[in-house]
């Protein structure tokens, strides 16, 4: 029977966000195209999540174990992989649109022979074809796809797209798949690096001023700063303004950076890319300063004033201080 | 230390952009272009590690002649890039990942390198693939979201940090040759100097010819595996209620929205 393979994501212990996610949007496939949903989980020593997979109501959990397969490695999961797949051959093997999917699913395509598409925000078949849709231009713009036709198609995902499914308490079948991953890795795993200590956990904060690109150079930073002190609220950015060195690391809401859900978020010249979507889209209320009517951000604010920041931040401070 | 980097010229982030009537592409007559930003780190790391180790710079752009990569060309040489390859032909505005990466493929495999850097990702495609489908073509390893590089020539391994989520990140040691995909904020790239700029203009930028490459159009777009059906602007999923009007107008209604809510102590 057509077969859907969603690639678990797990790291630390913990099975990622999006491995659920992606049972959910695999699960409507299914349904329509008349196929079942497995996952493939690749590791050592991981039982407990194998289990844990299991009860979010598939057909299917297989459990790639290998010593060589502990840590993520692009030669492992590539090697384990393109032998499992091969001999599987699912229509559509789903990967995550993360750190680690976008490693491994092009090789993985190239390997296989198969076509691939990244980044998808939605995707269905129609008469055994894929069709996808994906953003492009930092969000600006949707665009359709279709895919080529071919027996399988490799698709990563967009994290938070999809909502994860509730448990079933129904086991799926786990099954055990032994295999040979020889040779040498060219990659090794050496350990992981956490982030340093902080100077502020922003993620504790009730209301957050956060400024991007748009605040233009480093001195421009303190007109923020003074609105957030006026506001009783802390600095954070975006991206770039980390990047510049503008402010610390520590402060950069993300995918990258923190999630964030504060009581009011006040996004000053962000773009509203999906990686800084990703860290503060669950805020309570959003309030977007941007000078272009088209960006993003304002897809997601609850207020938004469409205008040059520099003129109406500091008339805003001014009547905060009344 | 002998590194290529394949930079693309994208549209510049803060233009308007909109959808061609037909829908199959973005306006694109008045757009301007310049190097895609995390191509633009990816050029800083290759120049830092040839100040430090020697060896030789080369850029690749595969590009359509509307995207004018020759300023973006002009731009690298003034950075210090030694050798820049430019594959010029506008049927390449049509392909998709796969086609562009096996394009990169014909040009990159006959140049010596002891690294290939592309960018995370590029602005306008957002496909976040092309590095590591390029590496798998030519049968070398890659890492990718790079944000730090540490090489050990004498024992051919390189030892980078790649982004995770969350702040996290991993240290994963890489043998050479390989590719890694650069991410932002990995160095803080150098200006190029008008000066600079205009001494580039005198320095030769390697122009190639799809038939250079012993390829033709019909080849390189029978590679595509995805065809668009269509573009548009994502509809708006969220009611959001815009304050207009002069700047005091502005700040005083949102202040009164801000107390309304309760966000405000006072
Ligand atoms: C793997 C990966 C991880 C990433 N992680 C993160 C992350 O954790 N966090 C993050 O933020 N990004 C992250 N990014 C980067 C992300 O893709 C975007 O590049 C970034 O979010 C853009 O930041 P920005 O909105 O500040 O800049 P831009 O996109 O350049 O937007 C600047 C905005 O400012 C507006 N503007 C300019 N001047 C003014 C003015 N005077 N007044 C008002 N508005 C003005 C412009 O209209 C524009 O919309 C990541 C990318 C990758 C590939
Ligand atoms: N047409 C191109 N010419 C040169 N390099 C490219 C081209 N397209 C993509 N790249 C490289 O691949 C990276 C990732 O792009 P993408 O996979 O399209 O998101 C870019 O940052 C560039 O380094």
């Amino acid at each position: 029977m057509t077969e859907i393979m969603v690639v678990a994501e797990h790291r630390e212990g913990e099975i990622r966000e999006i491995s659920l996610e992606m049972l959910t949007k695999a699960k409507e496939i299914a349904d329509e195209i008349n196929a079942k949903v497995s996952s493939v989980i690749l590791g050592h020593g991981i039982d407990h999540l194998v289990e844990e997979l299991a009860s979010y109501g598939q057909d299917r959990v297989y459990y790639l174990r290998n010593e060589k397969l502990e840590n993520y490695t692009i030669d492992g999961y590539k090697s384990a992989l393109t032998s499992f797949l091969e001999d599987r051959k699912p229509v559509l093997t789903m990967i995550g649109h993360t750190a680690m999917g976008l490693d491994f699913a092009p090789a993985l395509a190239v390997s296989l022979d198969t076509p691939l598409v990244t980044d998808c925000i939605d995707l269905k078949f129609t008469n055994g074809q894929l069709q996808v849709t994906r953003q492009v231009y930092g969000g600006k713009i949707n665009v359709e796809l279709n895919v080529q036709k071919h027996g399988s198609y490799i698709a990563t995902i967009r994290p938070t797209v999809f909502k994860p499914p509730e448990k079933t308490g129904l086991k799926g079948e786990i099954e055990e798949v032994t295999l040979k991953i020889e040779g040498e890795f060219r990659t090794k795993f050496k350990g992981f690096i956490k982030p340093e200590i902080e100077d502020i956990d922003i993620s504790q904060a009730d209301v957050i001023v956060s400024v991007g690109r748009g605040i233009g150079e480093k001195e421009n930073i303190k007109i923020a700063e003074e609105l957030a002190k006026v506001i009783g609220g802390v600095l954070a950015a975006s991206r770039p303004v980390v990047d510049n060195g503008w402010l610390p690391k520590t402060r950069q809401v993300g995918q990258s950076g923190k999630t964030v859900k504060p009581k009011l978020y006040l996004a000053l010249g962000i773009s509203g890319a999906t990686q800084h979507l990703m860290g503060m889209k669950d805020s309570e209320l959003i309030v977007a300063v941007n000078k272009d009517p088209n960006a993003p951000i304002f897809d997601i604010a609850d207020i938004g004033i469409v205008a040059d920041l520099f003129e109406v931040v500091p008339v805003f401070i001014e009547q905060l201080r009344k | 230390m002998d590194v290529v980097v394949c930079v693309k010229p994208v549209p510049l982030s803060e233009q308007e952009i909109t959808v061609r009537e037909d829908g199959m592409d973005i306006k694109r007559e008045d757009l301007k272009y310049e190097i895609n930003e995390w191509d633009n780190y990816a050029l800083e790391e290759a120049l830092l590690l040839k100040e430090k180790y020697g060896g030789k710079v080369t850029v690749v752009t595969v590009s359509s002649e509307q995207r004018n990569p020759e300023f973006m060309i002009r731009e690298c040489y003034a950075k210090g890039v030694d050798e820049a390859i430019m594959v010029l032909d506008d049927v390449l505005d049509e392909l998709d990942a796969f086609a562009v990466s096996r394009v990169l493929y014909h040009v990159v495999k006959d140049l010596k390198f002891d690294l290939i850097f592309t960018g995370v990702q590029a602005f306008d495609d957002n496909y976040a693939s092309t590095g590591a489908t390029l590496a798998s073509l030519l049968g070398v390893p890659h890492a990718s979201i790079i944000t730090k590089i540490e090489v050990s020539p004498g024992e051919g391994v390189a030892r980078v940090n790649r982004e995770l989520e969350g702040g996290l990140e991993e240290e994963v040691e890489v043998k050479l040759p390989a590719l890694f995909t650069i991410q932002t904020g990995i160095n803080q790239p150098r200006y190029a100097s008008l000066l600079k700029i205009r001494m580039a203009m005198k320095k030769e930028i390697k122009k190639i010819g799809l038939e250079d490459l012993g390829l033709n159009r019909e080849t390189i777009l029978g590679w595509r595996r995805t065809f668009i059906r269509r573009m548009y602007i994502p509809k708006v999923k969220k009611e959001t209620l815009y304050i207009k009007g002069a700047p005091e107008q502005m700040a005083s209604k949102l202040v009164e929205l801000l107390r309304d809510k309760g966000v405000l102590r006072r």
